[in-house]
């Protein structure tokens, strides 16, 4: 192995220089690609003083393709446009991997693609999606919490569905139908008017407001056993997370057809030891849940 | 209609206070938010729902402040989930026994 002047060997330096490249790619979670530099033009300068404090800035090849080969999965990156990533295609065959883009203008449908073999999700802040504003999009992207957190979203009116975007860049489909206060004194939703709000901790449909974590308890499994952790205090018995479901899909205790109020109430009250099976198959049926999720609220 | 209570000096600017027409509606509570972090007010008991904020999270005035509203935050409580008013526990119109 040949030694360099300094008596390091060549395989060792690249070593370091790999470890180099690891430790200050690896350390990161969301990147910004400008190559071209386009931070420095006026249109681009709102969006890049919002992000820059919170990102990993990768303005050359060679620290995009490092960072790409070094980054945690799910890291996430940012860019004024998708032309920054053409230079991936001369390093890095076939693969896919659990990174996220998010891209600052239009996409071509050819490009998406193309960028859908390197990145798991793909979003172009053109598409009619409603997005925060860059400040708090960038505070978003970085929290420790974004995947409890909207980025945007867009109603789909065709299939009567939400899409929200959460701060991971995972999509998450909710129906249109959900958007509906508990009383009469709350306001219709208006789908024609979707925005995210409160650093993506509210989703709002005109004067209808919802709180993304009602949305999450409801929508994400793997959110309702988090939260159930984090709860100080909460019963968290079988009984109890029927009950809480019942009143989150606000449904009294004589909605249930063959049951009656009085034994959902004891089984909400713990005092049925071990519901019969058939009895817990009608109480999830009414409630829209699957029999094994009925606890876990 | 989403209620967003108003904060006084020197908390309105980045502080939020809200209970929303689409909640986790078991216990009721109120949220305090400010930037990507928030959190949630047992009405039943004034303690919190999840984790307790260190004081430099949420300054104890503030949470005086709050604290002091619970009236206010209980009558908005009950108009927008009338099925789980925040006196449901006590007296519980669904339990016919």
């Amino acid at each position: 192995m040949m030694k360099t002047s300094s008596g390091v060997t060549k395989r060792s330096a690249s070593r370091s220089e790999r470890s180099k490249r690891e430790m200050r790619f690896g350390s990161h979670c969301v990147y910004f690609v400008d190559t071209q530099r386009k931070r420095r033009q006026k249109k681009s300068q709102r969006l890049w003083k919002a992000v820059c404090r919170h990102t990993c800035l990768l303005d050359n090849d060679d620290d995009l393709l490092s960072s790409f080969q070094h980054a945690s999965p799910r890291s996430i990156w940012l860019s004024f446009d998708s032309s920054a990533f053409s230079s991936l295609a001369n390093h890095i065959s076939v693969f896919q991997s659990e990174h996220r883009l998010l891209v600052f203008s239009e996409v071509a449908e050819a490009t998406r693609h193309v960028l859908n073999v390197y990145f798991r999700h793909v979003l172009a802040a053109k598409e009619a999606i409603s997005y925060l504003d860059a400040k708090e999009l960038a505070e978003v992207l970085v929290a420790p919490n974004r995947a409890d957190l909207f980025i945007g979203g867009t109603v789909d009116m065709k299939d009567e569905a939400v899409v929200l975007y959460r701060g991971t860049i995972d999509p998450l489909v909710v129906p249109l139908a959900w958007f509906v206060g508990q009383s009469s004194s709350s306001p219709k939703a208006d789908p024609q008017k979707f925005q995210v709000s409160d650093f993506g901790q509210t989703v709002k449909l005109g004067e209808f407001e919802a709180a993304s974590d009602a949305i999450l308890y409801e929508f994400d499994s793997d959110f309702r056993r988090r939260r159930k952790k984090e709860l100080l205090k909460e019963d968290k018995s079988l009984g109890a997370s029927i009950r809480r479901l019942r009143l989150q899909k606000n449904l009294r205790r004589d909605d249930f057809p063959g049951i009656s109020a009085k034994t959902i109430a004891r089984i909400e009250r713990n005092e049925i030891g071990a519901p019969q099976a058939q009895t817990l198959a009608v109480i999830a049926s009414r409630l829209d849940v699957k029999e094994s999720d009925l606890g876990s609220y | 209609m989403a209620t967003a209570f108003e904060l006084p000096e020197p908390w309105r600017k980045s502080w939020r206070l809200k209970i929303r027409d689409r909640e986790t509606v078991e216990p009721p509570h109120v949220t305090l938010l400010r930037g990507t972090k928030s959190w949630r007010i047992n009405l039943r008991t004034g303690q919190f729902l999840d984790r307790t904020p260190a004081p430099r999270e949420v300054p104890r005035q503030l949470l005086r402040h709050v604290l002091g509203r619970f009236d206010e935050f209980i009558s908005v409580w009950d108009e927008l989930y009338p099925l789980n008013p925040v006196q449901s526990l006590e007296r519980d119109s669904d339990d016919e026994d």
